[in-house]
């Protein structure tokens, strides 16, 4: 019995040790060798099975493709790219300590925090390490007071700041008001994620609303992970809302809609989601019935305009992905944190830099400023960064659901600049 | 005033969902004196379970209810005699804590399957609302009301007249008598768990019927269902029912007014302060058993 | 057990924490180990000390709360998270110094545990449980909508300062943590050596008789919760000041899991099986990151890197198997080998 007693102990304290392995690892971390090839990298600090998977996992999969096309072709100049993705579900601490272990890795050059909170987070770390920040939509960081950036460092923003989305929103509900016949202005609700990227677009986009004039209710917030929604959707009825702006990264809007079908309500109240918001693949699929007739806030192709680009399509090719498996989310990705990157390395390239050169986060941020010839055309609106303008995109075109199918509405339209309407501290 | 009906009302249908999902956590301890978080995860897997024989294997409904309850079933087994068995005769929070384990790996499990999607069903039940007296209800929502009521009514009829149902009274009351008795006491333990997580997994269908199936059910579902059955009393079945009505009413209500108030998220707040209320006044619930300790 | 040939001569020693030799060394050996990291380790490891560091301490005063005393606590995180508040208020609105702000963000958290851990006193095991993880939904909502927290954006500290020399880098921070861990160690080993802390275990194994014996049971149930969300406080405010941010995300309910979690593998009711159970778990946590990925290239059907949830189910997993097996954690194992070789070839105890 003794015997077995110490055995046990002893197996036990060796499965510990064992544990302790990564520790050993850490230890032994050196920094990738770059070997013969020249990689520059991207660590994006994405979500693949938290509340924003359905994005992240699509726009990943999109950027990692581009870059394995353009990798084929021989990179640039034989200066290729790669993309770094981990798993943070979302959660903050999960993000600094996987940015700490990949920070010492030189060939990182950009690092995409995908989920708000986290970039407040990691914008010191990033920047202490010389590397560029690259995030979705706040617009505290377009800020530009005095020629200086409110909040000084380097970084680009890819996509249009949430804010400045929702002053276009505010602009086409005005114009499909008056478009309907009807007069005075319409009332607006605003049903979004309790957290900073929910709270964001109102940073500005009240302002504007105000400024335009169309009266905008009470919003309302439900927790990441609420999936009912019957009573804020009936006060918001009840208040006599025309148009709801849904937010959230599907399938969150597409339970919202679909608890506001099962009431009725779809019918009367125009529904609006923004770029993350009911994908082909998941809002679309799951209630085909609930989103129809709703309304889309994109800042890249969807749909079968996606699909059918050329360029997508060039990709769908290559990667022998069929047309049917090829989701808005993989052209969002393309369009977007792909798009962005590899045309920056290309103007880069272009502008004589060497590799080492191109390292520099300064240098990538004017080489990106000067990527406008290198880029497709289509995917997404027209690119706009530049030294004074932290923005690469800032026009959306409207997309509505008609019969199963994102059909656009508009064309390319700009984003009135509402960043500039709130103070941010 | 037709606002506060109308709250009450959605209350009332969503308290239905409740209830059915606390029906499970108090089977269970009512038979084990066991506390089962786990039972949220079952219920979210039995939506899932669903979904795989209706939708991706394409069965006629009846077939893929059948199929998901004895995957439930299977589901609910393992768990009762690979994790709680060898628990028998620790302290219960040994055994409560196990619980709650079963469900984070089932959660992580449910994500993985996920990976943040979500799935749905083609509906199989009504769906539309209907608007009597202002007030608008959904249908799915009102099927669900009544897909509870049903339950509870064929489990009441369980409890009361057949043998089972005695033997898990007598169990529930008193182990020792009722293995002196020649009850078997270790069956009747894995029975309740198979029925517990059969009822957990009809529950998932009508939650996923109101709401999808994405990966954060598990979580929300779970405590709301435990609220309820902490209200109604822990070892009382109708209590299951009356506790999730009340909290569906309580929630709705509070968050109707408050949440302009507050700017949102008062109906999870409110189940938590709901629940504080009810651990301090009265532990025992409303129509449980109520413990006298004077300390 | 002590091993052969250890004796005491007055009531100091008998007392006396660390009573042989080998044990001297092995302290001292550990002490300079944990101080000489910061030299040696990459960034990497250094931040894997520092938070383990925090945890540490915050699941000590879980462990006087919950092991001790056997108020089950599943809010810890929630108290964290007001002892980060604080701080982070006191020195970016009252510009008081981060070493004035610690303590008080102690003082704060305790008295906060001091509010939620009233329920105490009449309810008690499960119903408890559910109170506190009640309270701790309530501690964060509250976070989430105040104007002076920032809301949902958080606030940013500013990093510790000793006259100009800013405390801002990994490496200076991290000495910061590890000394602090040390210390509430100590003080944490010397609290349940007291009349508290024997009035705690009196309590944790039968309160109607602690109470018959004289003892009175709500003035130390609300002192376990003090100090339980004292050091919960401390830990939260170190960690604001090291990561210079904190949002409402940063505390969650699964966090208090896993603390009890750590409790639970660690070892309940031993100040060594704190240890045990934080590093361990740690460790595995990132064990199961740092394998993830090999996993989804290995078996591609598995998707992109699925470290998060894989590692609750492993952590799930992990609590299953040590509450069949082993539900006196770690620490009865360690005793066990202790005792072996001790005594050995007598180790049949």
């Amino acid at each position: 019995m003794r015997k077995g007693k110490l055995l046990v102990s002893v197996v036990s304290i060796l499965v510990l040790s064992l544990v302790a392995l990564p520790l050993v690892f850490g230890c032994a971390e050196k920094p990738a060798v770059p070997g013969k090839e020249k990689y520059v990298s991207l660590l994006s600090l994405s979500d693949y099975s938290g509340p924003i998977a359905t994005i992240t996992s699509g726009g990943d999969m999109g950027a990692t493709i581009y870059m394995e096309y353009v990798n084929a072709q021989g990179g640039f100049d034989g200066i290729k790219m790669k993309w770094i993705g981990v798993d943070t579900r979302y959660d903050t601490a999960r993000g600094i300590s996987a940015y700490r272990r990949y920070r010492t890795d030189p060939t990182i050059l950009v690092v995409i925090p995908q989920g708000t909170p986290m970039v407040e987070a990691l914008w010191p770390l990033i920047q202490a390490d010389g590397k560029v920040l690259s995030l979705p939509g706040t617009g505290k960081y377009a800020v530009r007071t005095n020629g200086d950036w409110l909040v000084p460092g380097k970084a680009y923003i890819y996509a249009p700041p949430y804010q400045d989305m929702f002053g276009a929103i505010v602009d086409w509900v005005v114009k499909d008001w008056l478009a309907k016949g009807k007069s005075g202005m319409p009332v607006l609700g605003y049903y979004n994620w309790d957290n900073e990227y929910g709270h964001e677009s109102l940073l500005g986009g009240k302002e504007y609303a105000e400024k335009v004039g169309i009266k905008l209710l009470p919003p309302e917030f439900f927790p990441v992970g609420a999936v009912e929604h019957t009573v804020p959707l009936t006060r918001l009825a009840e208040a006599g809302a025309n148009y709801i702006f849904a937010g959230g990264v599907d399938p969150t809007p597409a339970v919202t809609i679909k608890s506001a079908f099962d009431l009725g309500l779809t019918k009367k109240i125009q529904f609006i989601v923004d770029y993350w918001g009911l994908f082909d693949h998941v809002g679309g699929k799951l209630y085909p019935d609930a989103v129809e007739g709703a309304v889309i806030t994109s800042c890249y192709l969807r749909g079968d305009e996606g699909r059918d680009n050329p360029w997508c399509k060039k990709l769908r090719d290559f990667k022998g992905i069929p047309s049917s498996e090829w989701t808005d989310c993989i052209t969002a990705g393309v369009g977007t944190t792909g798009m962005h990157f590899a045309s920056g390395i290309e103007a880069a390239v272009k502008m004589g830099m060497s590799y080492e050169k191109i390292l520099v986060g300064d240098n990538f941020l004017k080489a990106l400023s000067k990527s406008r010839d290198y880029r497709e055309e289509g995917v997404t609106g027209p690119f706009v960064f530049s030294e004074t303008n932290r923005r690469t995109l800032d026009s959306v075109r409207f997309y509505q659901y008609k019969n199963g199918k994102e059909v656009p509405i508009t064309d390319w339209m700009p984003c009135p600049d509402t960043v500039s309407l709130h103070s941010f501290r | 005033m037709s606002e506060l009906l109308q709250y009450m009302i959605t209350g009332l249908m969503i308290g239905g969902l409740y209830a059915l999902v606390a029906v499970p956590i108090v089977l269970v301890f009512k038979a084990t004196e066991v506390v089962s978080i786990a039972h949220g995860a079952v219920l979210a897997f039995g939506a899932l379970f669903f979904w795989f024989f209706f939708v991706a294997l394409g069965l006629p409904v009846w077939l893929a209810i059948l199929l998901m309850l004895a995957g439930a079933g299977l589901l609910g087994l393992i768990i009762e005699r690979f994790t709680l068995r060898p628990l028998i005769g620790q302290p219960l929070f040994s055994a409560f804590f196990m619980t709650v384990a079963i469900y984070m790996i089932l959660d992580g499990i449910f994500a993985l399957i996920l990976k943040g999607g979500a799935v749905a069903w083609p509906a199989f039940l009504p769906t539309g609302h209907v608007y009597p007296a202002g007030v608008r209800i959904s249908l799915s929502l009102l099927t669900t009301f009544g897909i509870s009521l049903l339950l509870f009514g064929i489990l009441m009829v369980f409890f009361r007249y057949t043998r089972m149902g005695l033997a898990m009274r007598a169990t529930a009351e008193d182990h020792q008598l009722s293995q002196s008795v020649g009850i078997s006491v270790q069956s009747i333990f894995l029975l309740v768990w198979i029925i517990s997580a059969m009822v957990a997994a009809v529950a998932g269908i009508a939650t996923g019927n109101v709401m999808g199936v994405s990966y954060y059910l598990p979580f929300f579902i779970m405590l709301k269902g435990l609220v309820a059955a902490l209200f109604g009393g822990l070892d009382s079945i109708p209590g299951a029912l009356v506790g999730g009505l009340t909290l569906g009413v309580f929630e709705s209500v509070a968050a109707g007014y408050l949440d302009p108030l507050v700017g949102g998220s008062i109906r999870e707040v409110a189940a938590f302060v709901f629940l504080l209320f009810i651990l301090i006044g009265r532990p025992s619930g409303v129509f449980g058993l109520a413990r006298i300790e004077r300390v | 057990m002590l091993p052969c040939g250890t004796f005491s001569k007055d009531y100091g020693e008998d007392s006396a924490v660390i009573r042989t030799r080998l044990q001297w060394v092995i302290t001292i050996t550990a002490l300079v180990f944990l101080f000489t990291i910061p030299l040696w380790g990459n960034d990497y490891i250094i931040g894997l000390v520092s938070y383990t560091c925090i945890l540490i301490i915050a699941v000590l005063g879980l462990q006087i709360t919950t092991g001790y005393c056997g108020q089950v606590s599943l809010g810890h995180a929630g108290f964290m998270a007001v002892g980060a508040y604080t701080s982070a208020l006191l020195t970016i609105k009252l510009g008081l110094s981060f070493w004035l702000a610690l303590p008080m963000a102690g003082i704060t958290a305790g008295l906060s545990g001091f509010v939620f851990g009233a329920p105490a006193l009449r309810i008690k095991g499960f119903y408890l449980a559910l109170a506190t993880m009640a309270a701790h939904y309530v501690i964060i909502f509250i976070l989430m909508r105040l104007e002076i927290t920032g809301k949902t954006a958080g606030l940013h500290p500013p990093p510790p300062e000793i006259g100009n020399f800013a405390l801002n880098t990994n490496v200076r921070m991290s000495y910061v943590i590890i000394s602090v861990m040390v210390l509430m160690t100590f003080l944490a080993k010397n609290l349940v050596r007291t009349k508290a802390g024997r009035a705690f275990v009196a309590i944790r194994d039968n309160d109607l008789a602690a109470k018959v014996m004289g003892i009175n049971i709500y003035y130390y149930k609300l002192l376990a919760f003090f100090i339980g969300c004292f050091f919960a406080g401390i830990a939260g405010s170190l960690l604001g000041h090291w990561w210079l941010v904190i949002t409402p995300e940063m505390f969650t309910i699964p966090q208090s899991l896993i603390f009890i979690g750590m409790l639970i593998i660690g070892g309940m009711g031993s100040i060594s099986g704190v240890f045990f159970g934080v590093i361990s778990l740690r460790l595995l946590e990132e064990a199961v990151t740092l394998f993830a990925p090999l996993l989804s290239a290995a078996i591609p059907a598995v998707g992109m890197d699925i470290a998060a949830p894989l590692a609750g189910v492993t952590f799930g997993l992990v609590i299953v198997l040590f509450l069949i097996f082993e539900p006196r954690g770690l620490v009865h194992r360690w005793q066990i080998f202790k005792v072996a070789y001790r005594f050995h070839p007598f180790s049949y105890v």
